[in-house]
């Protein structure tokens, strides 16, 4: 698929483990700084954000937006990553 | 009719003397307790007495004062219900909205039709923000201005992960058949010394897959340069590593001076 990025491909690949919050799809260095400084440093911690939220996608991106003040391409990118890891790995 | 005598406790001394000086009761003066002037007022003004106004206006001021009393005891008791109670006719603000507790703002969302997830610290925010733009009809802005992050994702390379998810799904739809027995190939080599049949099956299945994927590589390379997938330096790359791989496995089989048994390799494919 052109549509998605490298960075997406490579993170549903595999099982996401330890991988930091910048793995993301969408999530560059400027987010990943900030959602780490809400306690948000791993892959993982957003994850759990994103399920608690039941995979909502307006609830999730406005979450984001909250959070790490991402723009809507970000939040579309880094909502389509998890959900198709979701899909994948969960 | 009986209303305004039976709300006659919760009209103040001073409202129940005014009263009572209206329609010229009398009454002890200086300090007197309410309980005497309530049974003075409900014994003197009684609905016989009263006028439909004076009625009116009594029933007014203690829906009022019942009003302000009943927001009394909520702040001070925390009664949630009561709250409820009595900000029904306001439009609620953040502030009344944050003091919902997690449940209450649940129930709120669900009465909006809105499914929510577990209420916690960290979604608890968002759901409150979802409630307030329900109830007002107006969208909350976030503290945060929107960057354009400095995302380079089109300067990320593709992780190994990713290339042998590739490489094995177009092996097995080039193939037709199972991606297994190719992966395999390579780990076999090993496996063969320990065990004598299973030396003859390998021989056959490295052969081929070399010969074959040169010539898949090279027609899948054309391919994905077309659609703009994989860049051909990485599936250069991908292919030279097989090709070592494939060479080591074949250079180890023939030190094993075992290889000239064609018989059970042909049954086999």
């Amino acid at each position: 698929m052109s549509s998605t990025s490298q960075k997406h491909k490579n993170f549903v690949a595999e099982p996401m483990g330890e991988k930091p919050v910048t793995e993301l799809s969408g999530i560059g260095e400027t987010y990943g700084k900030k959602l780490a400084a809400e306690g948000f440093d791993k892959a993982y911690t957003v994850l759990g954000q994103f399920l608690l939220l039941k995979k909502e996608e307006e609830m999730f991106k406005c979450w984001l937006k909250d959070t790490c003040g991402a723009n809507s391409k970000q939040q579309n990118d880094c909502y389509t990553c998890l959900k198709e890891w979701c899909d994948s790995f969960l | 009719m009986n209303y305004v005598v039976d709300h006659a406790d919760k009209l103040t001394k001073v409202k129940l003397k005014s009263e009572l000086r209206r329609h010229k009761i009398k009454f002890p003066s200086g300090d007197v307790k309410k309980k005497v002037l309530v049974n003075l007022y409900r014994e003197f003004l009684n609905p016989d007495v009263l006028s439909d106004q004076d009625l009116l206006g009594i029933t007014i001021e203690t829906e009022e004062k019942f009003q302000k009393e009943l927001k009394k005891s909520v702040d001070s008791n925390n009664n949630n219900s009561n709250r409820l109670k009595a900000e029904s006719n306001t439009m609620p603000t953040t502030h009344d909205v944050s003091q919902l507790s997690n449940r209450e703002l649940a129930e709120q969302l669900r009465v909006h039709g809105i499914v929510t997830g577990p209420i916690v610290v960290s979604t608890r925010k968002i759901y409150e923000k979802k409630l307030i733009q329900c109830l007002t009809g107006h969208e909350v802005k976030s503290p945060h201005k929107p960057v354009n992050d400095d995302e380079d994702e089109e300067d990320v390379a593709p992780s190994p992960a990713y290339l042998e998810r590739t490489e094995a799904r177009r092996r097995a739809h080039v193939r037709g058949g199972t991606p297994e027995r190719n992966i395999e190939s390579t780990p076999l080599s090993d496996s063969y010394r320990r065990s004598p049949i299973s030396r003859r099956e390998p021989i056959r299945n490295t052969s081929t897959p070399v010969k074959s994927s040169f010539t898949k590589e090279s027609n899948t390379s054309t391919t994905s340069a077309k659609t703009g997938g994989i860049p051909l330096w990485i599936k250069l790359a991908s292919v030279a590593v097989l090709v070592v791989i494939a060479y080591l496995v074949v250079k180890n089989m023939e030190s094993q001076e075992d290889n000239n048994v064609p018989r059970g390799i042909e049954a086999e494919v």
